[in-house]
């Protein structure tokens, strides 16, 4: 392949030095004959003895380099790994998420992650009562896991176990009633509808209601939580005032017969003292 | 068996990499001293070399053009080499491709005592140096038309030119020699 080159390469310089004239062809000839004895020559240039050892000086710097650099790869890579762990964390644990705020300069990550802050700072403030009761029938349990309460809402954390192990459980009615089994007065219920029920494969089901207390609302005490479940029933988005469901609500096909109570006591001292009142003349 | 040392001292096996420079050592060095015109230097130079090439030897696409692609990074590194030599000495900076283009004889054994068959070598000291690169990658070094196309980043029409350049060149030289002689 290189001969052929090699020829073919002479073939041109020959036509070329042709158009000059034959003298020079026959010039180019012993030219490129001389370079080819001379290449001998050329070759036998002494190696010095060094010369290895230069390689070797190059070649360690070179691995040194290599093993920075691919340091330098893997921790950015590891950077990258904790950086997303810190905002998965964050994210998903609103404790973290609390211990990270306190820390100078990471409250302001933090709060761009975290879009909740209302109930971020609930658990913060320590608002949040854990209460803990449950009560059991027909092999459902339903536990009032903790309520955050102020002057003008109430908020009650449930969980409801499903140890059935089909079908979905959902509320069909929801009652407040206060020490002496009244229910109380001029409040509306908002249960967020649980749109992905059982998560956990484990046929619990986790989400809460929304108490909205008037200006006239007397807060008891104690507060009784009666429910009544049903199973695969289709159930009202917003359930209504407890009395109107007491009555008229036709009973679901498929609603269970048992009632679930739970009694939540109520600190009122929690929020005591958090209402300012400005006075607009 | 070369082509797998190759492969190998691209994934990263310095065992591997240090054969393929043993292999090329001493074509290497002759490229550089005939360039560098200097034993010292061409051995920086080998050293930078053997550094840059281990470095970026993973990004290496073809094995087969191990060879073309080690000299083209001397040629660089060389290219480079000058460049640093003659920022150092700016005032003197007329005076050292003069001095430079004396082939030191001592690098060529018997070269001194043989004159007549010395002066096809020292008159390719008299060429400019792309064509006496070309010269002696094509005829000393066996190198073709387009591993020195790669190695000096050049398209192979201009090579071809170079060539036929440094033919009448060399010529010419020669032919003043023969006048001399009479």
């Amino acid at each position: 392949m290189s001969e052929r080159e090699k020829s073919d390469e002479r073939k041109i310089n020959i036509e070329q030095a042709k158009d000059i004239s034959e003298l020079d062809a026959v010039d180019e000839m012993e030219l490129i004959n001389e370079l080819f004895q001379a290449k001998s020559r050329s070759l036998d240039m002494p190696i010095p003895n060094e010369l290895n050892d230069y390689i070797q000086k190059g070649l360690a710097k070179g691995i040194k380099v290599g093993k920075t650099r691919r340091l330098r790869k893997w921790s950015t890579l590891v950077a990258c790994c904790l950086l997303a762990v810190f905002i998965t964390v964050v994210r998903v644990s609103p404790v973290v998420a609390a211990v990270l705020h306190q820390i100078p300069g990471l409250g302001y990550i933090v709060e761009l992650i975290n879009y909740d802050k209302g109930l971020q700072s609930s658990v913060k403030n320590d608002f949040i009562q854990p209460i803990g009761v449950s009560d059991e029938h027909e092999n459902v349990v339903f536990t009032v896991d903790g309520i955050i309460m102020d002057e003008s809402s109430l908020v009650i954390f449930y969980t409801v176990e499903n140890k059935r192990g089909h079908g979905k459980v959902d509320f069909s009615e929801v009652q407040l009633l206060d020490e002496v089994g009244e229910p109380v007065r001029d409040v509306s219920i908002s249960s967020y509808s649980s749109e992905s029920p059982d998560k956990g494969g484990d046929g619990k089901v986790q989400s809460q209601f929304n108490v909205n207390f008037d200006d006239h609302t007397v807060i008891p005490n104690r507060l009784f939580l009666k429910v009544k479940l049903g199973e695969n029933g289709k159930l009202p988005e917003i359930i209504k005032p407890s009395e109107e469901i007491q009555d008229n609500h036709p009973a679901l096909p498929t609603q269970l017969s048992s009632t679930w109570e739970v009694t939540i006591p109520m600190d009122k001292n929690k929020f005591a003292g958090m209402k300012t009142v400005y006075e607009v003349n | 068996m070369n082509t797998q040392t190759i492969v190998s001292a691209i994934r990263g096996d310095a065992e591997a990499f240090n054969e393929l420079m043993n292999l090329h050592k001493k074509q290497l060095y002759r490229i550089a001293v005939r360039y560098l015109k200097s034993e010292q230097d061409a051995l920086e130079a080998i050293q930078e070399t053997t550094f840059r090439a281990y470095r970026s030897v993973n990004k290496l696409k073809e094995p087969e053009y191990f060879q073309t692609w080690l000299i083209r990074i001397l040629i660089n590194t060389c290219n480079d080499e000058l460049k640093h030599l003659r920022v150092q000495t700016p005032l003197s900076g007329e005076a050292n491709p003069k001095k430079s283009i004396v082939f030191d004889d001592s690098l060529v054994p018997g070269g001194s005592a043989d004159l007549q068959r010395l002066d096809i070598l020292s008159a390719l000291d008299y060429l400019e140096l792309k064509y006496r690169q070309v010269i002696e990658l094509k005829y000393f070094e066996d190198l073709t038309i387009r591993e020195i196309a790669i190695i000096l980043e050049r398209p192979e029409g201009t090579i071809k030119t170079w060539l036929n350049q440094s033919y009448r060149q060399l010529r010419e030289h020669l032919r003043e020699r023969g006048d001399s002689r009479v």
